[in-house]
């Protein structure tokens, strides 16, 4: 009888001790969560705080039937593709530069990493004065080399809008890639490399079947966490272009924004949050399948 | 089992984004929760007989929301001054910068924590009193001896300060709109100035036609595409139609009805379509209105008169001037918006409400009030300070004219509308910049123009 209850006990012992965890979680996110959930089914107008009620599938129904939503999804898609592909492939370049020893390598390595540093507002407001249509140095360098004719509205053309931010960002989280590119290229064995190289591996050989593999859980990782950030990061977008003209620049997270403070209808606000987290979840989803997150290795 | 981790892995991950997405202005906002300092200070002023407030000792909170170093200095002048004349009140200045704070102010009026005394445009009364987060004034200010003494624009301009007919905000002074103009630039096409004194819209769209050549870089309009932008527009048709109003009747028929109003739609922003304006005014606000002028690209500018204070730091003397607003051609009554820079607000929750009100009547007495626009270009409340020598002479004499002329048409805004703050900032910012783009026809846009006011007259207007 006593056995049987300690193996009971036994049973339980796992729950207990990850429930201060579990707490927590709940308190600090699932409470807020279904928060929003709710809010989202309300009728919810900080002008309006003596009319809150709740009006059931009504901010969905004008959530989706926006005209210009499906304008700004894409926008979302586009940005979070380009921006991370290009982090990634300038990223890894960068730690491949730099993981080999050369003379003031640690300035070098100092300055690439700077833009980590640096605010986003900041980063926008520079990208801004850089492509401006009359003062800009961009358009200035691209006439002086006889590029182009005449000064390009990089900031007011509907088919370039996007440009400027996703510049932007890409100069803004290259060394994030970088840094935990070079971290995992650091922790390869030198002896694993060398005794490749003795086996006759070539160049390629060498980087694809070896430092490839010893990499390949920081990539999984950060490419997992970079896209999330990413997609959640308009800062950029709201100095450079606030999104427009007409919505050609705007992403989700920026709408949801300028929605819930501009109008100051949370309910509504909540409405496309809800839909941003679904995105995101199967995105998230789907990422972790196709890269078999389990069998990535021990990180 | 790892297929449930996962699942549980990804799930997390994603409310991390939407919690993050959810605080993220807030988060923006608490960051730069103002550091506050102490504004008064021993006086030296012997202090007044009877006591502001309740006559206890009591620390106010003060938030302005348009801080510059100028201004700044200037309020915590008056606030020491106040304290001076009443020993019993001390004031902690606080201050958010002007883009943040909108969202800053309603934040913490959601969270009721408004300091007691704050400033802010109209939206932000307009956000605030309808949440019962400010003080109805109407008895204060009714009561005050200067009430007298308003300018009939003051007076004209009242949805700039009332909510449902109670007084929410004192107007600290006003801008109104004139056009700023290159001298040198209006020279060379052939004009005079003097000659554009009285001049009407047609003119302005012959003179901004003249003065572009984007082959020298040089445009005829610093244009005002991004939010707001449609107030421009508002403004040249309830002008040419002579119809200071969204809603001129008392039913839901919008002035964008008019006959006209796809006509003048087209015509305005063809200064943009027809490239007398650069391309990235598409998105452009004040800051960049501003810029585009005084860097030589624009060579007309819609502004309020606080920009002269620019101008004269930047410009060349003799390069420009300011011209008083077009009227139409003939028209009896000239349409013209005014409004206050910020109104003084007391919070609902303010530690000593009477306190506060003897520091709003103080700041807006005709002394006070004069000093306050001499220092920041803006136009007096009253009629006896509109006519002071400073307003008398220069640029700022068109204006201060201007809101003492008896033909003067008050162009109002339909501030019933809850989302009307909402309608210039995203709504028709996106839509005219739809048309602007070339992505929807002016039917169109005009259109889902009147459908939004309409419906919107339908939830906030009908049947109150």
């Amino acid at each position: 009888m006593k056995a049987k209850k300690k193996r009971n006990w036994r049973k339980w012992e796992p729950y207990l001790l990850l429930a201060p965890g579990l707490l927590l979680i709940v308190l600090l996110m699932g409470y807020p969560l279904l928060y929003s959930v709710r809010l989202s089914f309300l009728n919810y107008n900080l002008l309006t705080p003596n009319d809150i009620h709740f009006n059931g599938l009504e901010n969905y129904q004008k959530l989706f039937s926006n005209p210009d939503l499906w304008l700004i999804v894409k926008n979302s898609i586009i940005w979070v593709v380009v921006v991370v592909f290009f982090q990634f492939l300038l990223g890894f370049t960068l730690a491949m530069l730099l993981n080999s020893q050369f003379r003031g390598k640690g300035l070098y390595q100092s300055v690439a990493f700077l833009p980590w540093a640096v605010s986003g507002f900041l980063i926008g407001l520079t990208f801004k004065w850089l492509f401006s249509q009359h003062n800009g140095v961009i358009n200035f360098a691209l006439q002086s080399l006889g590029l182009i004719d005449a000064p390009v509205s990089w900031l007011g053309s509907e088919t370039f809008s996007m440009i400027v931010p996703i510049v932007g960002m890409i100069w803004y989280g290259v060394p994030f890639f970088g840094i935990m590119i070079l971290a995992a290229l650091q922790s390869i064995p030198v002896d694993v490399i060398e005794s490749a190289k003795i086996d006759g591996a070539s160049a390629t050989q060498t980087f694809f079947k070896v430092m490839i593999p010893y990499v390949r859980p920081t990539i999984t990782v950060t490419l997992l966490l970079r896209v999330i950030w990413v997609f959640n990061s308009p800062d950029i977008i709201y100095i450079t272009t606030a999104g427009g003209p007409a919505n050609t620049s705007n992403i989700l997270p920026l709408y949801v924004f300028n929605q819930a403070y501009y109008s100051m209808d949370f309910g509504y606000g909540a409405a496309a949050g809800i839909l941003m987290m679904e995105v995101l979840l199967i995105y998230a989803m789907l990422y972790l399948k196709l890269t078999s997150y389990e069998k990535a290795g021990d990180f | 089992m790892k297929k449930q981790v996962s699942l549980v892995l990804a799930a997390l991950l994603s409310c991390t984004l939407l919690l993050s997405a959810c605080s993220g202005g807030g988060g923006a906002a608490s960051s730069q929760e103002p550091a506050g300092e102490p504004a008064s200070q021993a006086g030296e002023e012997a202090p007044s007989e009877e006591p502001a407030g309740s006559g206890e000792a009591v620390e106010l909170g003060f938030l302005d929301v348009m801080p510059s170093p100028e201004r700044t200095e200037f309020l915590k002048s008056q606030l020491d001054k106040f304290h001076e004349q009443n020993p019993n009140v001390t004031f902690t200045y606080n201050s958010v910068p002007w883009d943040d704070a909108y969202k800053k102010v309603v934040s913490m009026a959601a969270s009721n924590t408004l300091p007691d005394i704050l400033t802010g445009d109209v939206t932000f009364m307009l956000a605030l009193a309808p949440m019962g987060q400010i003080e109805d004034l109407t008895e204060m200010w009714e009561g005050s001896p200067d009430y007298g003494d308003l300018s009939e624009a003051t007076k004209a301009a009242s949805s700039l300060y009332t909510y449902e007919e109670k007084v929410y905000a004192i107007p600290d002074g006003y801008q109104t709109q004139g056009i700023f103009v290159r001298t040198d630039w209006l020279e060379a096409a052939g004009y005079k100035v003097e000659d554009l004194q009285n001049w009407n819209w047609d003119q302005y769209f012959e003179v901004v036609e003249k003065l572009t050549d984007p082959t020298q870089n040089r445009y005829g309009i610093a244009f005002r595409g991004g939010g707001n932008g449609f107030m421009r527009f508002y403004e040249y048709l309830a002008s040419e139609l002579e119809t200071p109003a969204i809603f001129p009747g008392d039913n839901d028929t919008t002035i964008l009805e008019d006959p006209r109003a796809q006509e003048l739609f087209e015509k305005f922003y063809g200064l943009y379509k027809n490239g007398q304006a650069p391309k990235d005014s598409v998105n452009w606000a004040f800051k960049e209105m501003v810029e585009g002028f005084i860097n030589g690209q624009c060579g007309t500018l819609n502004q309020t008169p606080e920009v002269t204070i620019t101008c004269e730091q930047s410009m060349e003397d003799g390069t420009w001037t300011v011209l008083p607003f077009p009227s139409k051609e003939g028209a009896q009554k000239k349409v013209l918006l005014w409004g206050q820079t910020a109104g003084y607000m007391v919070s609902a929750n303010c530690k000593d409400k009477e306190a506060g009100f003897d520091f709003i009547r103080y700041i807006s007495s005709p002394e006070v009030n004069l000093e306050y626009c001499k220092a920041f270009s803006g136009l007096p409340l009253y009629k006896s300070t509109l006519n002071d020598d400073f307003f008398q002479k220069g640029a700022m004499k068109g204006y201060a004219d201007a809101l003492l002329a008896d033909n003067l048409a008050y162009l109002t805004q339909p501030t019933e509308l809850t989302q009307w703050g909402y309608f210039l900032s995203e709504y028709a910012k996106n839509e005219t910049q739809k048309y602007m783009t070339g992505a929807q026809d002016s039917a169109t846009t005009i259109a889902n123009l009147n459908s939004w006011l309409k419906e919107n007259y339908a939830k906030d207007i009908a049947g109150k």
